[in-house]
């Protein structure tokens, strides 16, 4: 019988399903838990509060949220999706942009990678302030550069037409680098022969771009478009700072949060918003995905 | 090698951690060489003047208590920051003075509306706050008034210690207006005169917060002076209970005259803000108005922003009225709201030293200088907040003041627009007329309530 790393036969009996039975417990406790728990919490109108009742009241949460009663869903999972869209679709985008100018060799072009990432390390509260500060309408310095272009004033984020577009620009300049790092592996792990084969051919930048790059970086843009779609599906962090989810900006990650966290806080309702999100998450997590992987098997 | 023998190094170093910990434990909370050992935990929000007052009061606590260490935690309430650092002080028990917002009334709706409370209701409600209608500190307090503001099946769950004029009140540099020769305003066409007068000189007259709503303290103000019109101050709680029921039963409704008429006058105020000010946040607001001193006369913010305003520039002659919102001058009053109230969970450590705490907190020369570092109007009756010039006007003002009207009740996952006209939208901040606004705020309270 050869020896067993782990040492005796009881003690290898052992060892295995302490190594589960460690990481699973923290699975259980913090994660596993919380989630039975919403699931519970949005069956009842309980405040969130220690001590007070969980007062269970059937789908009476769900029932205000598919009614007339409720206004607030619908325009939330509207922003939502207008937010997840925009902000996915320009942040690959803007990756790839980068991806595609710095992925060079050199000294220089590693430090301006490191620079686009930066952000990305910054706290969202920081980013948050750092941005409201800058589009102060009076005192910022956003406001000196709109004077002097559009000669009038905005109230930048405070502008109903304008709000949701900064929230998703604030949030491209904060992820875009992460894109960036992906669509750099990606383009790394494209063999040289192919370009070779395509320059051979005849082929031009945009043509080698089209028919060799773009396809090869499939798996990069599955990666990308996924992650960002369900990084900025929860997002309310950084929306929270910048404009409260007023002017038109309150998705339903924020709405949740506002529900069971605010001032009256309600976790029994947030709890149900938390569900409504994981659904929604879960329709377009799986559609992307199935979508996704389709395109990657065609190319 | 067997592996028992990291096992048993692994449970020997685990063993004595665990009893390293309670013996560090133990010499927080039990007792010492140099007797006993306690600690007190305070939380507050921060507002600049009541956190430099509760550290002071905090070190003359430690100082009278000889073995007590006041433990204070603090944090904005901006981005819900309170809300989770109180909720977490809560959850682990381990709070045993806490400020919260007074609930007033309007949070324990009827049993016929089927609303929860949420909140510090909800705490008071299950039983989860003491009720500190008995304590001897108590007697220093209007009664009525705390009642009003944190009273619940005739108990009082905690000390109302700030008031303040929040709707329709503004600041004003003195000089600024002395320059055109006007006084504080009376009544609602004198104020709108000099706004005219001020926009006609080149000034924008009226600064605020848009981005966080303070445009709604116009609404607010109008509306409070406009439906106590006629009324005994005492009266205010009676006319919040009457239009939530009114409201309740269908026979009043956001699209009544008169909130039109209310939301006309908030729209002729309105043309007078700083064009921009929809971008202006809460935090920044106070700040740029006191530093701008050659523009921007009039502010629309709470007084509880005193010290940030005489932080921001110590030499701004500044005062505080509050917006005439009628043409009757008697009836421009100060609607004045119920603000940070101390409570005591039931779960606190140590109740004891909490109402010694409490007890020294409600000395009225302590409490003198808690109104002076606050800006809040005195909650006891032997006390006022005199000696800061720009009171003069509010200190003329208090004896006929009320409790601010509170809105209906609102069902949980109600339509914003329920709770009333929605300031983001209404023009000019928005783009949708007044008539718009109110009949969608009318018809999503209907769809709210079930009717």
């Amino acid at each position: 019988m050869s020896r067993c790393p782990f040492g005796t036969s009881r003690t290898r009996r052992f060892i295995p399903w302490a190594s589960i039975a460690i990481p699973g417990i923290g699975w259980l406790l913090f994660g596993l838990y919380p989630s039975v728990a919403t699931i519970g919490y949005s069956f009842t109108r309980y405040s969130g509060l220690p001590g007070t009742p969980l007062n269970y009241c059937g789908f009476c949460n769900y029932t205000t949220a598919f009614t007339a009663l409720s206004g607030e869903v619908w325009p939330a999972i509207k922003t939502t999706l207008i937010y997840v869209a925009g902000v996915t679709i320009l942040q690959t985008a803007v990756g790839l942009g980068l991806a595609m100018l710095l992925n060079r060799p050199g000294r220089s072009y590693t430090f301006y990678r490191a620079l686009i990432f930066m952000p990305q390390i910054f706290s969202v509260a920081v980013v948050g302030t750092i941005f409201a500060l800058i589009l102060d309408p009076v005192m910022g310095p956003a406001e000196n550069l709109w004077h002097g272009v559009f000669h009038s004033t905005s109230a930048f984020l405070g502008d109903n037409s304008l709000a949701l577009p900064l929230v998703m620009l604030v949030n491209i300049w904060m992820f875009s680098g992460y894109s960036m790092l992906i669509y750099i592996a990606g383009l790394r792990n494209i063999p040289k022969p192919v370009y070779e084969a395509a320059a051979l051919d005849g082929a031009g930048k945009w043509r080698v771009f089209r028919h060799v790059t773009w396809p090869l970086l499939a798996p990069a843009t599955t990666v990308n478009v996924f992650l960002t779609a369900m990084g900025t599906l929860g997002e309310y962090a950084l929306i929270l700072v910048l404009t409260g989810g007023n002017f038109g900006t309150k998705t339903l990650g924020l709405y949740m949060y506002d529900s069971a966290f605010g001032g009256n806080s309600q976790l029994g309702y947030g709890s149900m918003l938390a569900i409504l999100q994981f659904g929604l998450t879960l329709v377009i997590g799986g559609g992307l995905l199935f979508g996704l992987r389709r395109r990657e098997i065609q190319l | 090698m067997s592996i028992r023998r990291p096992v048993a190094i692994a449970v020997v170093t685990v063993v004595a951690a665990t009893t390293a910990a309670a013996c560090s434990s133990s010499k927080s909370s039990g007792s010492g060489s140099s007797g006993p050992k306690e600690t007190l935990t305070v939380a507050e929000w921060t507002n600049p003047g009541a956190v430099d007052f509760t550290k002071a009061l905090n070190a003359q606590f430690e100082k009278a208590h000889p073995g007590v260490t006041v433990n204070f935690q603090n944090t904005s309430t901006a981005n819900g920051a309170w809300g989770q650092l109180s909720t977490s002080l809560l959850q682990s028990k381990s709070v045993d003075v806490l400020a919260q917002f007074a609930p007033t009334q309007k949070a324990f709706p009827p049993s016929f509306t089927n609303i929860k409370p949420g909140g510090p209701a909800a705490l008071i409600e299950a039983g989860q706050l003491v009720d500190l209608k008995d304590q001897p500190f108590m007697k220093n307090y209007d009664l009525t008034a705390q009642q009003a503001a944190v009273g619940y099946n005739g108990g009082v769950y905690g000390v109302m210690a700030a008031e303040y004029a929040g709707a329709g009140s503004i600041w004003y540099k003195k000089d600024l207006i002395a320059k055109y020769n006007m006084t504080v305003p009376t009544t609602f066409s004198e104020f709108l005169a000099d706004c005219a007068q001020l926009k006609a000189a080149g000034k924008t007259p009226i600064f605020l917060a848009g981005k966080v709503g303070m445009q709604g303290g116009i609404w607010q103000g109008i509306e409070n002076q406009t439906l106590m019109a006629g009324k005994q101050p005492t009266d205010s709680v009676q006319v919040s209970s009457d239009r939530a029921n009114a409201f309740w039963q269908g026979t009043q409704n956001w699209n009544a005259q008169t909130y039109k008429d209310i939301g006309a006058k908030y729209q002729q105020v309105m043309q007078y803000i700083e064009p921009a000010a929809s971008g202006v946040d809460q935090q920044t607001a106070p700040g740029i108005w006191a530093v701008k001193t050659d523009d921007y006369p009039f502010l629309l913010d709470g007084s509880w922003d005193s010290a940030t305003i005489l932080k921001a520039n110590p030499k701004l002659n500044a005062g505080l009225f509050v917006l005439p919102g009628t043409d009757n001058a008697a009836d421009n009053r100060v609607p004045v709201k119920p603000d940070l109230t101390w409570v005591v969970p039931t779960s606190a450590p140590h109740k004891d030293l909490a109402m010694q705490w409490l007890a020294m907190f409600s000395d009225p020369a302590n409490y003198q200088s808690w109104l002076k570092a606050t800006g809040s109007m005195s909650t006891e009756p032997a006390v006022s907040n005199t000696g800061t010039s720009w009171m003069d006007w509010l200190n003329q003002h208090t004896s006929d003041s009320f409790v601010q009207l509170t809105t209906p009740w609102i069902p949980q996952g109600a339509s914003n627009d329920a709770a009333g006209p929605d300031y983001y939208k209404l023009s000019p901040i928005g783009s949708d007329s007044l008539d718009t606004i109110l009949n969608r705020s009318a018809s999503a309270y209907t769809k709210s309530i079930g009717k």
